[in-house]
This record gives structure tokens, sequence and C-alpha cells, in this order.
């Protein structure tokens, strides 16, 4: 190989695209010529400079919402009472369960009207069925994962979703029956993904 | 099988076939990478924020075109570089790119040119005294396709494959956009380099005749 094809291929290199026997015959050529070794040096170099010297720009938290507009759009409630009153009866009303349906994808949406200072702001209520394992976060935080059996007054159930998302459990219903810490269990339930809490109403084993 | 009224109301899916919780789950775990992109393309947070909603609500209304199981990062960077270009370029925000009748059809003249310098290339070592905001000011001042390719590759870490597929163009193009975006980035690098004296004031004629020891 000689330095023009070990130019016009150095980048390519150092991206690994190249086939097993360029590359080696590209290598070669480096270990031999010592010019095309400085100039894989800068090469190399600005490939750091660039990644060490950049920071990362994050979408603002403003933008998100203002995404999150786009694929869910604001109810308008005609009859806000009405709409108050029909949200919270769908928030109690039990889901039931599809077997067909695994891991976390939503079953229902709807909207919860919520007034204040006469300003109505629609709220999502999202149901989800979430498939994970059981843990207590007040036990894990204690090294004792495993040991406690869920639920107790003390303990704070929450699953450790599939998807790696860690939810909050918490139910109204006092003879809820949530099994043990370790489990993989299906719960659904009503979800406030910003607080990671779900609500839940049914849990499958 | 049951259905509660509200499982029947989830049925209802948006007009595009697609559950807006299906969509976003797929698509927020690029948000970060689009808006760093469109923050690099468009230099000003604001314009970025417009470019990434308006890919975002695109990429949204086509999702059903979208094919399950190919590349829906390299498909949603394809819609923000498309967008970009429409907007942007339109607007003239942006000065007028490349001529790409000059290095697209002359890779190899260009190499070849550049390999008879005596010796091009810097030693590696100014990039140490490299501040951040050169390497800022340098990838800026790239004309925006060396500037895209370069941010795809080196920032994105996408393969030349899906860059292609990105800028719609053949694999060569983009290994000579490349070649050129990073060369002009060396440059600059190393233009402030001697402006701020982080290595001895040579001239680049100079540079060329001086011996070629490691520098120290």
């Amino acid at each position: 190989m000689d330095c023009v094809k070990a130019r016009f291929l150095l980048y390519a290199y150092l991206d690994r695209e190249l086939s097993a026997g360029e590359s080696d015959a590209l290598a070669s050529h480096l270990s031999e010529c010592s010019r095309c070794q400085t100039r894989a040096q800068a090469a190399r170099g600005l490939a750091h400079v660039l990644r060490s010297h950049l920071d990362r720009a994050t979408a603002p938290h403003r933008l998100r919402l203002r995404l999150r507009q786009i694929t869910e759009p604001a109810v308008e409630p005609r009859y806000p009472a009405f709409a108050m009153a029909a949200a919270i009866l769908l928030m109690i009303l039990p889901l039931v369960a599809d077997d067909s349906l695994r891991g976390t994808r939503p079953v229902s949406q709807a909207a919860l009207v919520s007034s204040s200072n006469s300003a109505l702001k629609p709220v999502s209520l999202v149901s989800r069925r979430v498939t994970g394992t059981l843990v207590c976060l007040d036990c894990e935080s204690r090294h004792e994962a495993g040991l406690c059996p869920l639920p107790e007054s003390h303990h704070e159930p929450a699953l450790c979703a599939e998807d790696g998302k860690v939810w909050r459990l918490m139910s109204r219903d006092p003879s809820f029956a949530l099994g043990s810490a370790g489990q993989t269990v299906t719960v659904e339930g009503v979800a406030f993904p910003q607080s990671g809490f779900l609500r839940a109403s049914r849990v499958g084993y | 099988m049951l259905k509660s009224q509200i499982e029947v109301e989830a049925t209802v899916k948006e007009g595009n076939g697609v559950t807006s919780w299906d969509f976003d789950s797929q698509v927020m775990p690029y948000l970060d990478s689009l808006y760093n992109t469109a923050y690099r393309m468009t230099r000003s947070a604001e314009d970025a924020e417009d470019l990434v909603q308006e890919t975002y609500f695109k990429a949204y209304k086509y999702y059903d075109k979208f094919e399950e199981g190919t590349n829906l990062k390299a498909w949603l960077f394809k819609i923000l570089k498309n967008t970009f270009i429409n907007n942007y370029r339109k607007k003239k925000l942006e000065p007028r790119s490349v001529d790409f009748a000059e290095i697209e059809d002359s890779f190899e003249r260009i190499v070849r040119r550049d390999n008879s310098e005596q010796p091009s290339d810097p030693e590696s070592e100014f990039f140490t005294g490299v501040l951040d905001d050169d390497v800022k000011r340098a990838l800026e001042s790239l004309p925006y396709d060396y500037r895209m390719v370069v941010i795809l590759a080196d920032l994105e870490d996408f393969s030349y494959k899906e860059i292609a597929e990105i800028l719609d163009c053949p694999v060569g193009t983009v290994m000579s956009r490349l070649y050129r975006g990073r060369k002009l980035l060396e440059k600059a690098l190393l233009k402030y380099a001697r402006q701020h004296g982080y290595i001895r004031g040579v001239e680049p004629a100079k540079m060329r005749t001086r011996p070629k020891t490691p520098a120290a």
C-alpha cells in the first residue's frame, strides 16, 4: 500500500469501517511509514478532542413539554364537571386483564380536569400494564432485598419493569395483595410517568 | 375477553395508526441526540428546539411510513437533516455550502495533493492545548455539509452506511466529506493554537521545511 492509498483509507481505518484485509494492509503500512503514522496520530487526536471538548447539549425540559403536546393534545372538556366525574369514575374502574398483552403498554387514556384559579388544566391519566420484579425500595436501600414479604406498612413496594424503569406502587385497597419481593408480576393501574407512581388496580402473577 | 370502558377507549388509535405512547417510547430515547445535533447545526438553542419540534412532529405524522425493524435513529436523523436543509438553507442563515463538483469528484486528487505537501501534518501534541471554545468555534466554522457528516460520525457514532442513508448519498461521498471536514477542523484548530501560542509561531511555509522531529 502506498501513502496516497493509506491517506485515502486512514479515516475509514480509524472509524473501523475497513474490511479485515484492507485494515491489515493499512496497519502494516503504518508500522513502516513514520509520516503516515504522524498523520494517523493527528487524526486520532482530532477525534479525541471532538469528544472531550464538546459538551453534549441535552434537550431542555420545556422542549419535552412541547413535544408531549404533539402526541397528547390537550382535551378541552365541554362540561368540566362531568369530565371530572367521568375521570374519577375511570380512575376507580378496575381494569380487566388481557393475557395477550405483555410488558409495558398503555391500556387506556383519559383526561382528568382539575380546576385551579378558574383555569382548566387537563392532565393525562394513562393506565398501564407493567411487568417486572417486585422490590421494596426501603429494604433495597438497606441491602435486605428478598428478605421482606410484601406488603407491610413500613415497606415501599415498587416494580422494576422489564424496561428498567422503577414504578412506586400505590393502592387504595387495604386488602390489595402484592406477594413477595423478588417475584415477577404484572401490575395494571393508572400510571403517573413523571413522578413514577403506578396506582395498582390489579396484579397478576 | 372482557373489556372495560377504559380499554375500549384505548383501542381508538391516532389517525396514523400509532398510539402516542408507542411513538413516544420509541422516539424519546433519541431526543437528546437529536437536540444535540440540531444545536450543533443551527448554533442556537432556540432554533434547535424548533428544529427538533418540527422533526418530532413530522416523524409522528409519518410514523406509519417507518418500517418496523429498520433503523429508527437513522430515520429520525434523516428527517432532522431534511428539515434543517429546507428551513435553514432557505432562510439563508447558512452560507452557501461546498462546491460539490470540486470536492466530490476529486477526492483522490485532494488526497494526492495533501500527500505531496511536505509535511502537511501537525504534530498531534498541539491538541492538548486546545480550549473547549476553540473546538466549538472550529466545528461551527465548517460549511454545514461537512459539519453534519462530522457530527454524525464523531459525535453520534453513526456508521458510514447509516450516514449515507441519512444524507441520501453514496458511502464514497460520506468518506470524502468526512475527509474534508476533518481536515478543515484540524486546520481551524491549528490556527487557533497558533493564535493562542500553544504551538510555536511558525508559519505554514516554514513548517514545510522544518525537519521532522517529534515536538518536545
